[in-house]
C-alpha cells in the first residue's frame, strides 16, 4: 500500500521516457517501442491505483490495453514494413515527401 | 456494475453488431472471389441496411437514454444520429473507393472490410458509456484508418502518410489511456456518468484535471485542433483520396461525437466549464487558433488535397465553436450534429470529385491540372462547385444553412460573440481559397492537351450525385434534417 | 391589407429555367435556339409580371387608394405568394414567400422590360461570340437572381439574390477571360471580375452582420415582421462607451455599407469602372440599369429602418452627394467611352442615395426608374458605336459618326439630354425632384442640420459636371470629322435591327417617362409618387411609433412644410437647375464641338490652368493606387506577417526558445511549421498538452482595488482577489505592500533552526482573497501578492501599483510658495507603521477532502 507514490512516479517517468523516445529516436522501430512504453506506463498507473483502491477495474483495463498494444504493434509493424519497402529506410528523418 | 449482461442487450446493440457482421461477410466474400470488383457495392449495400436499422432505432427509441450492457454502451438519439452520419460516410466512401481502387488497382481485398470495421469503431465511440468502450472504439477505428491510409503500398506518399498518422495516433492513444488512468486514480471509476457524479469533489485536483486534459488532448488530436493538427495535411495528402474524405468526414465526426459526449458528462458542471481551470477558455483559444491557422495556411496551397486538409482543420474550428456552445446553452447538440452531417457529406463529395478526375498514373491533385475542367467535364466541375460553395458557406448549399444555424445558436451566449465574429471573418477569408478550384475549372484554359479527365465509374458518379443532392437538399429544405437534429438529444 | 395571391414564382423561375437550359446543354443547342430560350424566358417573365401588376396589383392598389381617408396611412396593396416553409423546426421558422407590392412592381417591370430589350440587343451584339449559350445562360441567371432579390419578402431571399447577382456580375465581367489569348490570371478582364467580387465581399460582410443584428433583435428576417416589430430595434446601445447608438441605427448603417459595395458608392465604388471589361450589353443591364440599384432598392424597402435613424440618413446623404460629385469630376477627363458612362453611373447612383438620405424614397426610385432607361440606352448606343468601330473604345478615335450611325446618334442624343437634365426629358424630372427634396428636407439628428444645404450644393455641382461630360461624350463621338482610321471605316459595322430597335424603345422611354412623375408645381398629380406612397410613407409612421427618435433626442428626416408648398421657390430652383445644365452643355460645346486642333489647344490651356486638379481627375484621384497600397499591400503584409508569425515566431522562437528543453532534445528539426518531420509534429503536440496543463495549473489572480483612482493617505484600501463563482479551488495568499521583499501579511516568521522542525515548517499564508490596508506615505506603492495553489504546488505573482497622494500637498505647496520668502518649509510628517487588517467573511470556500 505504501508503494503507491513510488509506483506512480515510476510510471510517470516511464511515460516521459516513452515520449522523449518518440521525439528523439531516429529508428522507426524504436519509436514504436517507445510508444509501447507509454502504454505500459498507463498500465502501471492503472495497476497501482487498482491496488491502492482494492478493486479490479484497473486490472480489467490493463488487460484491455495489453491486447490493444498487441494490435497496435501488429498494424504498426505492418506499416513499417510497407514504408521500408517503398523508402528503403526506417529512419524517421527521411520521411518528408510531404511538407508545408 | 454487478448486473450481468442480458440477452436483450444484444438486440439493442443491433446496429453495431450488424455492421460488424457485415464486415465479416465482406471479408469472406473477398476471400472467395478472386476479383474484388463487386466488393465496393456489397459494402455499400451493408451500409444501406445499417442505415435502415439505425433509422428504425432512432424513431423507435422510447426513453431519452438506455443503458446497454450494464452501462457500457449508451443508446440515445444523439448517438444514433452520429451512427447515421458514420454509415452515410461509409456508404459514400465505399462507392467512391470502388471506382478509385479499380482505376489505380492498388488495394488488397480487405480494403472494404476495414472500412466497415472502422465504422464499427466509430459507432462504439458514439455509444460509449465507459472509458473502456471509448478506448476500444477509438482504437478499432484508428487501427483501421491507419492501415487504410497506408493501403496503397506502391505509393511512397501513402505509406509515409500511414506511418506518420500511425505514430502520432499511437502517441495520442498513449495520452488517452494515461489520462484515463489518472481519472481512474482520482475518482475510482471509468464509467462516464460515475466520474461525472464524483467530479464535483475533484475541482482543483491535479490528478483529475491533468487526466481530463490528457483525454481532451487525445480527442483534439483526432479532430485535428491546432496545435494537435500537424499530422492532418500530410496524412490527408498521402492517403488514397477516398480515404482522405473518409477521414475528414467520419473520423472527425467520431472525434467530435466523443467530445460532445465528454462535454455533456465529465466536462459538464459550471465549475469545470468556467473559471481558470475551465475548459471553455482553453476550447475558446483552440477554436480560434484552429479556424485561423487552418484558413491562413489553406490560402497558400496549390494541391487540392492539401488545401482541403487545411480547410478541414478550419472547419474543426467552427465545429469546436458549436461544441463550446453546447454546455453554455443547455446541452443542445443540434447545431453541431447538423454541421457534422453536412460537412461529412460535402467533404466526401469534394474528395470524391478529386478522386474522380484522377487517372491511373496521374492523380491530378494540382490546381493547375484542373484548368478548363468546366468546359470538358461540366458534370464534375458543377459537382465540385457545389461542394466548394457549401464548404465556403454560400447559399443555397448545406454549408450555408448549417453554418448560419451554428453561429446563431452560439450567439445565444454573449461570451461567445467575439468568437462568432472571428469565425465569420474566417469564413469570409475561406471563400478566397474555395473559389480557387472554381476559377481554375471555369476561367482557365488548359494549356496543352487536357490533363485531368474524369474516370468512368458508375459507382463513383452515383456517390457524387448522391452527395450533391444531399448538399442541395440540406441547403434548400433543411427543415426535416434540422428537426431530426433537434430531436437527437443527449440522454442523461 | 389588400392581399391576394398570384403564382409570382413564375417570374423568377422562367429566366432561371432558361439559364439552366443554356448553361447545361447550351453547347449542343443551335445558336438560334440559345437566344430564343434566352429572350423568350425573359419575355415570358415580362408578360407574367405585367399580368400580375396590371390585373392583380393595380386593382388592389385602387381599392386601397379609394378606401383611405385623408391624412391616414394608406394600406399597402400586396400580392403574396407563399413558396414553401424553408425551415420549420424547433425555435427556428423561416418561411419563404414572394411579395409583390408597388415597390417591387416597379422593379420587376424595369428588370424584365429593360432586361428583355438587352437580351434582344445581345443577339446582335454577341452574334459572333463563340460562347453564345454561356452568355445567355449567365444573363438569364442574372435576371432570375435579380428578380428573386426584389420579389423576396425577407432579407434572406434578398441576400440570396444579392449574392446571386454578384456572382453573375463576376462571371460576366470576366466573360472574355481569354480575350487576349493570355492566361486568365494575367488578364485584366478576369482581374476586373475578381476586383468586383472582392470589393463586394467587403460590403457583404457588413450586410451579413447587419442581418444578424436585426435577427438577434427581432427574431425574424421577414420584412413585414421587422416592420411590425420595429420597436425591438429601438434599444439603445453603448459600444465601448461611445454612443448612444440604437440597434436600428447600427443595423441600418451596416446594411448601407453593404449597399455601398453593391451600388458602387464611396468608398467601395472602385470595382464598377473596371467592370466595364464585360460585354457592353452586360454593362447596360447589370452595371447600369438593374443590379447596381439593388442597394437603393434595399434602402427603400427598409425605409422604416432608415427613418428610425436620422444620423445614418445624414451619413447616407453625404456619401451620396459626395459620390455624385466625385465620380462626375472623374468622368470629365476619361477618354474611354465606357469609362465615362461607368463614372456617370456611379454619379447617378450617388443621386439616388442622396434622395434616400433626405427621406425622398419615391424620388430615389423614380430616378432608378428613369436612369434605367436612359443609361441602358446610352450604354447600348455606346455598344453600337464600339461594335461599328471594331471594339474601339477611345473617344479620341471616334468623331463624326452622326451620319454613319443615324439611329444610334438620335437615340443617344435623346438620352444624353435626359441625363443632362434638359427640361421635359425624363432625367430632368427625376434629378430635379431629388435636388428639390434635398433642398427642402430637414435632418433632425442633433448636429446634423447642415446636411440638406451642403448636399444640395454637392448635387448641383455634380449636375454641372454631368451635363458637361455627357455632352463632351456626345460631341467627341458624333460631331466633327471622322477620326477613326480608314481601315476601320472600310469594314464599318452598322448595327442591325436587333440592336437599333431596343435603342429606339429605350430612347422613347428616356424622353417620355418623366411625365409619370411631374413635380407638383407643373402638374396636379404625381402618378409615380402616388403609386409608391403606401410603401414609402409608412416609414415615418413606423419610426415614430417606436419612440426611438424621442428617446435619442432627435427629430425625423422630413420635408420642411413651409418650403414644400412654396411654388415660387420650387420654380426658382428648377430654373437654377436648368441654367446649370445649359451651362454645362455650353461649355462642352465650346471645347468639344468639333474637337479640332484649335479646340484641343484651348483644352490643353484649360487643363493646364487647373493644373494638379486635372491630373487628379485623369488618374481617378489615385483611388485605385491608394487602395492597392493600403489594402492589397496591407493584406500581403498581413499574410507575410502570419507566415512569419506562425512559422518563424510561434514555432521557431516561442516553440523553440520557449520550450528550449524540448527543442534541444528534438535537435536539428527543420525550420518550418510543416516540415514533414514526424517528430517535430509530436513535439508540437506535446507543447500543446503542456501548454494547456500550464494554463489550467496556474492559479488565477484578478486584482480589484477599491476605491479606484488616487488614494489619500490614511484611506482604507481594499484589494480583492475573489474569483468568480465558478472557481472553486482552494488558494493561499500572502501580501507585500511595500515591495521591499518582505511579506507583510501574514507576518513572516523565520524558519526554525532545528533541521527536523525546519523540514515541516511552512511559511504563513492566508486563505482569504480579500485584504485591506492603510498606506501612510504619499508615493506610488507597488503591491505584490503571491497566490499559491497548494494542490498543484504552483504559485503566481501579481503586482498592482497604488498611487497614494497627500491631500494637503497642494495646500502645502501653496503655503510653501507663500512662505518661500520667509525661507521656512514644513518637514514632512513621518508615516506610521504599515497596518493591515483582515476582512472576514471573504468567499473562502471549504477545502475539498
Amino acid at each position: 500500500m505504501t508503494m503507491i507514490n513510488e509506483l506512480l512516479v515510476f510510471a510517470a517517468v516511464l511515460f516521459v521516457i516513452g515520449v522523449i523516445g518518440v521525439i528523439i529516436r531516429r529508428n522507426t522501430l524504436i519509436v514504436l517501442m517507445s510508444v509501447e512504453l507509454m502504454l505500459n506506463a498507463a498500465n502501471l498507473t492503472f495497476i497501482a491505483f487498482s491496488r491502492a483502491r482494492g478493486d479490479v477495474l484497473g486490472h480489467g483495463f490493463t488487460l484491455m490495453i495489453i491486447a490493444l498494444a498487441a494490435a497496435e504493434a501488429a498494424v504498426g509493424l505492418a506499416i513499417v514494413v510497407a514504408v521500408f519497402r517503398s523508402h528503403k529506410t526506417v529512419n524517421v528523418d527521411k520521411f518528408n515527401l510531404m511538407k508545408r | 456494475m454487478s448486473s450481468a449482461f442480458k440477452m436483450a442487450d444484444f438486440s439493442f446493440a443491433a446496429p453495431i453488431i450488424f455492421v460488424a457482421l457485415w464486415a465479416c461477410v465482406v471479408l469472406l466474400a473477398s476471400a472467395f472471389s478472386t476479383k474484388s470488383s463487386k466488393l465496393g457495392p456489397l459494402t455499400a449495400f451493408g451500409f444501406v441496411i445499417g442505415l435502415v436499422i439505425t433509422g428504425y432505432f432512432w424513431t423507435a427509441l422510447e426513453q431519452p437514454r438506455m443503458s446497454v450492457f450494464s452501462g457500457m454502451l449508451v443508446l440515445d438519439r444523439f448517438s444514433l444520429f452520429l451512427d447515421m452520419i458514420f454509415l452515410l460516410a461509409g456508404l459514400l466512401t465505399s462507392l467512391v473507393a470502388h471506382g478509385y481502387v479499380e482505376e489505380h488497382g492498388f488495394a488488397e481485398s480487405e480494403f472494404y472490410a476495414v472500412i466497415a470495421l472502422s465504422v464499427v469503431g466509430m459507432m462504439l465511440m458514439g455509444h460509449a458509456g465507459d472509458f473502456i468502450i471509448v478506448v476500444i472504439g477509438l482504437e478499432t477505428m484508428s487501427l483501421g484508418v491507419y492501415s487504410l491510409v497506408a493501403s496503397w503500398t506502391d505509393k511512397r506518399k501513402s505509406t509515409e502518410a500511414g506511418l506518420k498518422y500511425f505514430v502520432m495516433g499511437a502517441v495520442a492513444s498513449g495520452f488517452l489511456v494515461y489520462g484515463i488512468a489518472l481519472l481512474y486514480g482520482a475518482t475510482g471509476s471509468t464509467r462516464l456518468l460515475v466520474i461525472t457524479s464524483r467530479a464535483a469533489a475533484h475541482i482543483g485536483d491535479p490528478l483529475y484535471i491533468i487526466g481530463l486534459f490528457m483525454v481532451f488532448g487525445a480527442l483534439a488530436f483526432k479532430v485535428a485542433l491546432v496545435p494537435f493538427h500537424m499530422w492532418t495535411p500530410d496524412a490527408y495528402e498521402g492517403a488514397p483520396t477516398p480515404i482522405t474524405g473518409f477521414m475528414a468526414a467520419a473520423v472527425k465526426t467520431a472525434g467530435f461525437g466523443l467530445l460532445v459526449r465528454a462535454v455533456s458528462t465529465i466536462f459538464s458542471g459550471e465549475s469545470f466549464a468556467y473559471g481558470s481551470t475551465g475548459w471553455i477558455n482553453i476550447a475558446w483559444m483552440l477554436s480560434m487558433l484552429t479556424m485561423t491557422v487552418g484558413n491562413v495556411l489553406a490560402l497558400r496551397q496549390t494541391n487540392i488535397k492539401r488545401m482541403l486538409a487545411y480547410s478541414s482543420i478550419a472547419h474543426a474550428g467552427y465545429i469546436m465553436l458549436g461544441v463550446i456552445a453546447i454546455p453554455v446553452l443547455g446541452l443542445d447538440p443540434s447545431a453541431v450534429l447538423l454541421y457534422l452531417l453536412q460537412y461529412a457529406v460535402t467533404t466526401i463529395g469534394a474528395f470524391g470529385v478529386v478522386a474522380w478526375v484522377g487517372r491511373r498514373d496521374a492523380e491530378n491533385t494540382g490546381l493547375e491540372q484542373w484548368a478548363g475542367l468546366g468546359a470538358r467535364k461540366p458534370a464534375a466541375a458543377l459537382a465540385m462547385t457545389i461542394f466548394m460553395l457549401s464548404l465556403g458557406g454560400i447559399p443555397p448549399t448545406a454549408g450555408f444553412f448549417a453554418k448560419l444555424y451554428l453561429f446563431k445558436s452560439a450567439m445565444g451566449h454573449p461570451s461567445l460573440l467575439i468568437l462568432v465574429v472571428i469565425a465569420a471573418i474566417n469564413s469570409v477569408i475561406s471563400i478566397f481559397y474555395y473559389l480557387k478550384p472554381i476559377v481554375a475549372m471555369y476561367f482557365r484554359d488548359a494549356g496543352g492537351e487536357p490533363i485531368a479527365e474524369p474516370m468512368r465509374s458508375s459507382s463513383l458518379s452515383v456517390a457524387i450525385t448522391l452527395a450533391a443532392i444531399i448538399v442541395f437538399l440540406l441547403g434548400m429544405v433543411p427543415g426535416s434534417a434540422l428537426e431530426m437534429a433537434i430531436k437527437s438529444t443527449i440522454g442523461g | 391589407m389588400g392581399r391576394s395571391t398570384f403564382p409570382l414564382y413564375w417570374i423568377p423561375l422562367l429566366p432561371l429555367l432558361g439559364a439552366a437550359l443554356n448553361l447545361l446543354i447550351g453547347r449542343k443547342l443551335p445558336r438560334r435556339l440559345s437566344h430564343a430560350i434566352g429572350c423568350g424566358s425573359v419575355l415570358g417573365a415580362l408578360v407574367v409580371a405585367m399580368v400580375a401588376v396590371f390585373y392583380h396589383l393595380y386593382p388592389a392598389w385602387q381599392a386601397a387608394h379609394a378606401s383611405v381617408s385623408h391624412g391616414s396611412l394608406p394600406p399597402v396593396p400586396q400580392i403574396v405568394n407563399p413558396l414553401f416553409d424553408w425551415i420549420v423546426a424547433g425555435s427556428v421558422s423561416i418561411k419563404l414567400s414572394l411579395l409583390l407590392d408597388p415597390l417591387s412592381a416597379v422593379m420587376i417591370l424595369v428588370i424584365t422590360f429593360v432586361g428583355f430589350l438587352i437580351h434582344v440587343y445581345s443577339t446582335g451584339y454577341m452574334s459572333k461570340d463563340p460562347s453564345y449559350a454561356r452568355y445567355f445562360g449567365y444573363l438569364n441567371l442574372f435576371t432570375g437572381a435579380m428578380l428573386i432579390l426584389v420579389l423576396g419578402d425577407n432579407l434572406v431571399s434578398l441576400f440570396v439574390g444579392w449574392e446571386g447577382v454578384g456572382l453573375c456580375s463576376y462571371l460576366l465581367i470576366g466573360f472574355w477571360f481569354d480575350k487576349n489569348g493570355t492566361r486568365v490570371f494575367g488578364d485584366e478582364n478576369a482581374s476586373a471580375g475578381k476586383k468586383a467580387f472582392i470589393v463586394n465581399r467587403i460590403g457583404d460582410l457588413a450586410f451579413i452582420i447587419g442581418m444578424f443584428v436585426i435577427f438577434a433583435a427581432v427574431g425574424s428576417l421577414n420584412i413585414e415582421d421587422i416592420a411590425s416589430n420595429a420597436g425591438k430595434l429601438a434599444a439603445g446601445y453603448k459600444p465601448f462607451g461611445f454612443g448612444p447608438y440604437s440597434l436600428a441605427g447600427i443595423a441600418a448603417l451596416l446594411l448601407f455599407i453593404g449597399a455601398t459595395g453593391k451600388s458602387a458608392q464611396i468608398p467601395l465604388f472602385v470595382w464598377l469602372p473596371d467592370a466595364m471589361a464585360g460585354p457592353t450589353p452586360v454593362s447596360a443591364l447589370i452595371h447600369a440599369a438593374t443590379m447596381v440599384t439593388a442597394g437603393v432598392y434595399m434602402c427603400i424597402r427598409l425605409n422604416f429602418l432608415y427613418m428610425m435613424s436620422p444620423a445614418v440618413m445624414g451619413f447616407i446623404a453625404i456619401i451620396g452627394g459626395l459620390t455624385a460629385l466625385f465620380a462626375a469630376t472623374i468622368g470629365i477627363t476619361q477618354n474611354d467611352i465606357k469609362k465615362v458612362l461607368a463614372y456617370s453611373t456611379v454619379s447617378q447612383l450617388g443621386y439616388m442615395f442622396l434622395a434616400v438620405g433626405v427621406g425622398a424614397f419615391s424620388a430615389a426610385l423614380f430616378h432608378v426608374f428613369t436612369h434605367a432607361f436612359f443609361k441602358a440606352c446610352l450604354f447600348l448606343g455606346a455598344g453600337a458605336v464600339i461594335h461599328a468601330l471594331h471594339d474601339e473604345q477611345d473617344m479620341r478615335a471616334m468623331g463624326g459618326l452622326r451620319k454613319r450611325l443615324p439611329i444610334t446618334h438620335l437615340t443617344m442624343l435623346a438620352s444624353t439630354l435626359a441625363i443632362a437634365g434638359v427640361p421635359f426629358f425624363s432625367g430632368f424630372f427625376s434629378k430635379d425632384e431629388i435636388l428639390w427634396k434635398t433642398f427642402i428636407s430637414v435632418n433632425g439628428a442633433p448636429g446634423w442640420s447642415w446636411i440638406p444645404s451642403v448636399t444640395y450644393f454637392l448635387g448641383l455641382a455634380a449636375a454641372l459636371c454631368t451635363a458637361f461630360y455627357m455632352f463632351r461624350l456626345y460631341y467627341m463621338t458624333f460631331s466633327g470629322r471622322i477620326r477613326a482610321p480608314e481601315s476601320t471605316m472600310k469594314h464599318f459595322h452598322p448595327p442591325g435591327p436587333a440592336m437599333t430597335v431596343p435603342l429606339i424603345v429605350l430612347a422613347t422611354g428616356a424622353v417620355l417617362l418623366g411625365f409619370m412623375g411631374m413635380p407638383s408645381v407643373l402638374s396636379s398629380t404625381n402618378a409615380f409618387h402616388e403609386w409608391l406612397a403606401p410603401v414609402t410613407e409608412r416609414g415615418l409612421h413606423i419610426a415614430m411609433g417606436t419612440g426611438l427618435l424621442a428617446k435619442m433626442g432627435a427629430k425625423p428626416v422630413v420635408a420642411d412644410a413651409t418650403k414644400a408648398h412654396n411654388h415660387g421657390l420650387e420654380l426658382g430652383l428648377m430654373a437654377v437647375s436648368v441654367l446649370i445644365a445649359l451651362a454645362g452643355i455650353f461649355l462642352a460645346r465650346r471645347y468639344y464641338n468639333k474637337y479640332t486642333d484649335d479646340q484641343r489647344e484651348k483644352l490643353e490651356d484649360l487643363a493646364n490652368s487647373f493644373g494638379p486638379l486635372t491630373t487628379l481627375s485623369q488618374h481617378k484621384y489615385y483611388v485605385d493606387e491608394i487602395y492597392n497600397f493600403i489594402f492589397v499591400g496591407g493584406f500581403k503584409l498581413l499574410a507575410g506577417f502570419c507566415y512569419r508569425a506562425a512559422d518563424r515566431l510561434v514555432i521557431d522562437i516561442i516553440g523553440v526558445n520557449g520550450t528550449a528543453a524540448v527543442v534541444d532534445v528534438v535537435g536539428k528539426l527543420g525550420r518550418f511549421f510543416q516540415n514533414g518531420n514526424l517528430q517535430h509534429y509530436v513535439a508540437v503536440m506535446l507543447i500543446g498538452v503542456g501548454g494547456i496543463v500550464w494554463l489550467v495549473g496556474r492559479p488565477p489572480a484578478h486584482m480589484k482595488v477599491t476605491p479606484k483612482g488616487p488614494i489619500v493617505i490614511g484611506q482604507k484600501v481594499t484589494i480583492d482577489l475573489t474569483r468568480d463563482n465558478y472557481e472553486k479551488r482552494t488558494l493561499q495568499y500572502r501580501w507585500d505592500f511595500e515591495d521591499d521583499g518582505k511579506w507583510d501579511f501574514p507576518k513572516q516568521t523565520l524558519p526554525p533552526k532545528d533541521p527536523k522542525a525546519r523540514k515541516r515548517w511552512r511559511p504563513a499564508r492566508t486563505s482569504s482573497p480579500v485584504v485591506t490596508h492603510v498606506f501612510t506615505k504619499a508615493k506610488k506603492y507597488s503591491v505584490k501578492v503571491e497566490v499559491r495553489d497548494p494542490r498543484w504546488h504552483t504559485t503566481r505573482y501579481e503586482k498592482v501599483t497604488i498611487n497614494v497622494i497627500d491631500p494637503n500637498a497642494k495646500k502645502k505647496q501653496d503655503a510653501d510658495k507663500k512662505k518661500k520668502t520667509k525661507k521656512s518649509a514644513l518637514p514632512a510628517k513621518a508615516g506610521g507603521a504599515p497596518h493591515a487588517s483582515l476582512q472576514t467573511g471573504g468567499p473562502n470556500r471549504g477545502e475539498v477532502r
